[in-house]
């Protein structure tokens, strides 16, 4: 009896943490919370489009989740008629849907669209749901010349019964596009639209290099507003100073064509060939004479 | 025969010829070549499935473009360098010991060559286009110095193994009844000119004294571009400015390796045990530990840097080599192709003929699968992924076809040299002759 309660005792023993561990995973399992990031762009005032994300909260960490099919809804949920679209996220998790024209009419239905997101339960994700409400808006950007000061004006609308009516108090950043990102025009980060919804900024940026005609792309830029969501309107403006493209494509190098080696490769490689090649001639040579000169005797 | 040569006394002459005469397949001789054309046709027939259905058939892909084939062209330039070492080198140093390994040499060097660049071809996806690297040339490209080393190692080689065959040919012309009429018909064409006057032995020895010169910076050259294939892309594995040395270093262990396993199977097939000797097996394995030594020092410094630094796509690379799916291929080519044969020739006994056979063995295979290591992983392992490619894109298992091609390409060389073995003195005689004559004035 006594050696079957020891026994009994080591298995516990043994099976506790195990059992423990089990339950740990399990919770964790369950632990686990799907996410749908929805973010709305309009990009030079044309046809919106939505970004999708995907993400698994597990514990602390948001991991991005790929290969999840995503549908989405314009103003009515569930609504064949409203399907905008059905989209798979990418490696990052990440997918864009454009408006199709399909939708247009029920686009212009209203000026707030919502857009509902779906997705269906899998193994590696939640059946979860998002909605997105925004509010239609129309973002120009212009320019001034005030006492020799570069201007640049940005002013916001939204519409409100199929009229633009300016919005206030949301900030705008004025910048010119560089490689790889954007560049404010001054030292302000951002400027926030008065009650005419206008924001304005002085471009000191000097000697900018620009294209050939010296042209740079300033943009307006209102970043993930609870409102209106993403917004960028570009304008080309002459402040730059015109950019000189010199073509080495003819030279000489070692990244070009046969006929462009450079030279001070050729002479040594030439050489070198030559050099080596010379020798094996005049060896060749040699066994020619050996053979003259057996002829001789 | 010059002077020296009457020195000798004729039977001592007569029979250093008649034991480095060439001979007749044996049984054991005619199943070996059989084997090896065997393996021949196999290859070639895996060629033909190649050029007929293309590149498909081999498991190359967008990621592994360089497989098999490019490591057997590595590993058949690596030992080619011993025709430069054993004939050029030491015999500029004036190690007369090294006499008898001279052709072994030479040979292994001429036939591995010639498959380097035959297996070159082998792996362009359209040969009928090879006249296009020399029509549309760029002498920018290590690929065209390649070539060019290559042809110009070739050809002297070539002259160095000809060269002093010339006044054996004239001792293989003395009895043509031994001879068939094939052979006598070879020799004729090749050294019917050799009347071994004082003037012609002059301009042969000053010819082979230039060509033992020239070829040590061809050789040089040679698997120096080689390695700046690889080096010159700027890939993980790669980017080394240490890369020619050390090629060079494990090109120099693999021909000394090379002409270890060659020295045993001729001494044992010909009987050479007067010529081949085990003295001689003691001084080229002492070499083969100096180059083991050399090359771990090398490879210390290949994998010791990068690791050091351990960039991200170094980390990857090396940890595949270290503890990854190459662990096993790569502890097999340290330990196995270096540390045991280095272990081993360290010793006395080590160095007799056997176990030296058994280490030089050991250094090849383990050569071989380190120039797959070279290749392969790196490839596999590219700073830029390519997006969405299909999962059989990352991993490379050489086909069937290519194993086969590759299996050809190792015994066509070896059929090389069994050929020569059999139409030509393995070891020179005239030379042997002459040394032994003036060893025996000396004395």
């Amino acid at each position: 009896m006594k050696t079957y309660r020891a026994l009994r005792n080591v298995l516990l023993l043994i099976c506790c943490p195990l059992l423990i561990a089990a339950q740990e995973n399990t919770a964790k399992k369950e632990e686990r919370q799907s996410l749908i990031y929805l973010r709305y762009y309009v990009i030079n005032n044309r046809v919106p489009y939505l970004q999708v994300q995907t993400k698994n909260k597990l514990g602390r960490a948001f991991l991005p989740q790929a290969n999840v099919s995503v549908k989405i809804y314009l103003n009515h949920d569930a609504d064949a008629e409203s399907l905008m679209g059905q989209v798979v996220t990418n490696e990052k998790g990440v997918a864009t849907l454009g408006l199709p024209a399909s939708l247009a009419g029920k686009w212009k239905e209203k000026s707030n669209p919502t857009f509902f997101a779906h997705t269906d339960s899998s193994a590696d994700f939640n059946a979860t749901q998002e909605e997105l409400s925004m509010i239609k808006s129309f973002l120009e950007v212009d320019t001034a010349n005030e006492g020799g000061a570069r201007i640049l004006k940005a002013r916001l609308f939204k519409y409100e019964n199929n009229s633009r009516v300016p919005m206030a108090e949301v900030d705008v950043r004025l910048a010119v596009k560089r490689l790889g990102g954007y560049l404010n025009i001054g030292e302000e980060e951002s400027y926030t639209t008065d009650s005419t919804g206008s924001a304005q900024g002085e471009f000191n940026r000097t000697d900018l290099p620009g294209d050939t005609l010296g042209n740079l792309d300033v943009v307006a830029l209102v970043d993930d507003n609870d409102e209106v969501g993403t917004l960028e309107t570009q304008m080309k403006v002459p402040w730059g100073a015109p950019g000189k493209f010199e073509s080495n494509f003819n030279d000489r190098s070692l990244y070009a064509t046969g006929n462009k080696a450079p030279l001070w490769l050729m002479v040594m490689a030439y050489g070198c060939i030559a050099g080596v090649w010379s020798v094996i001639i005049y060896l060749i040579t040699r066994i020619i004479k050996m053979k003259r000169m057996a002829r001789s005797i | 025969m010059d002077d020296t040569m009457s020195q000798v006394s004729t039977t001592s002459a007569d029979k250093i010829i008649a034991d480095l005469y060439p001979r007749k397949f044996g049984t054991a001789g005619r199943i070996w070549t059989l084997v090896l054309l065997v393996i021949c046709a196999i290859g070639a027939y895996a060629y033909y499935r190649q050029l007929r259905y293309g590149l498909e058939v081999t498991a190359m892909r967008d990621y592994a473009s360089w497989g098999i084939y490019i490591s057997n062209f590595v590993f058949f330039v690596a030992i080619s360098l011993v025709g430069s070492l054993i004939t050029a080198i030491l015999r500029l140093s004036n190690a007369r010991w090294s006499t008898p390994l001279t052709r072994i040499a030479e040979i292994i060097a001429v036939s591995a060559i010639v498959f380097a660049s035959i297996i070159i071809i082998v792996d362009m996806g359209r040969p009928e286009r090879f006249m296009n690297i020399f029509l549309h040339l760029r002498i920018q490209s290590p690929i065209i110095w390649d070539v060019v080393v290559i042809s110009t190692y070739f050809v002297i080689s070539l002259l160095l193994l000809y060269l002093p065959l010339l006044p054996d040919l004239q001792i293989l012309t003395t009895d043509p009844e031994k001879n068939s009429g094939f052979q006598n018909k070879l020799y004729r064409l090749l050294g019917s000119f050799w009347r071994g006057t004082q003037e012609q032995l002059r301009i042969c020895n000053r010819s082979i004294y230039i060509l033992c010169i020239t070829i040590i910076p061809v050789a040089f050259t040679i698997h120096t571009v080689t390695s700046w294939l690889f080096a010159t892309t700027f890939r993980p594995g790669w980017d080394s400015t240490n890369f020619g040395a050390y090629f060079i270093s494990g090109a120099f262990l693999v021909g000394g390796g090379a002409v270890l396993v060659a020295m045993y199977l001729f001494r044992r097939s010909y009987h050479l045990e007067n010529y081949i000797t085990t003295d001689l097996f003691d001084k080229m394995g002492k070499i083969v530990v100096m180059l083991a030594l050399l090359y771990l020092y090398f490879n210390v410094n290949e994998y010791l840097v990068p690791a050091f630094k351990m960039k991200k796509p170094e980390e990857i690379h090396l940890h595949e080599l270290f503890a990854g799916k190459y662990a096993l291929i790569f502890w097999f080519a340290i330990l196995v192709g270096m540390i045991f044969p280095l272990i081993m020739l360290l010793f006395r006994k080590g160095r007799e003929p056997f176990p030296a056979f058994v280490a030089g063995v050991m250094v090849v295979v383990g050569a071989w699968f380190k120039r797959y290591l070279i290749v392969t992983p790196t490839l596999l392992h590219p700073f830029l992924p390519i997006t969405d490619v299909p999962e059989s894109y990352r991993r490379y298992f050489p086909s069937w076809e290519e194993w086969a091609i590759t299996m050809g390409s190792l015994a066509g060389a070896l059929l090389i040299i069994t050929f020569f073995a059999r139409l030509f003195p393995i070891i020179p005689i005239y030379e042997t002759v002459t040394e032994r004559s003036e060893t025996h004035e000396n004395l």
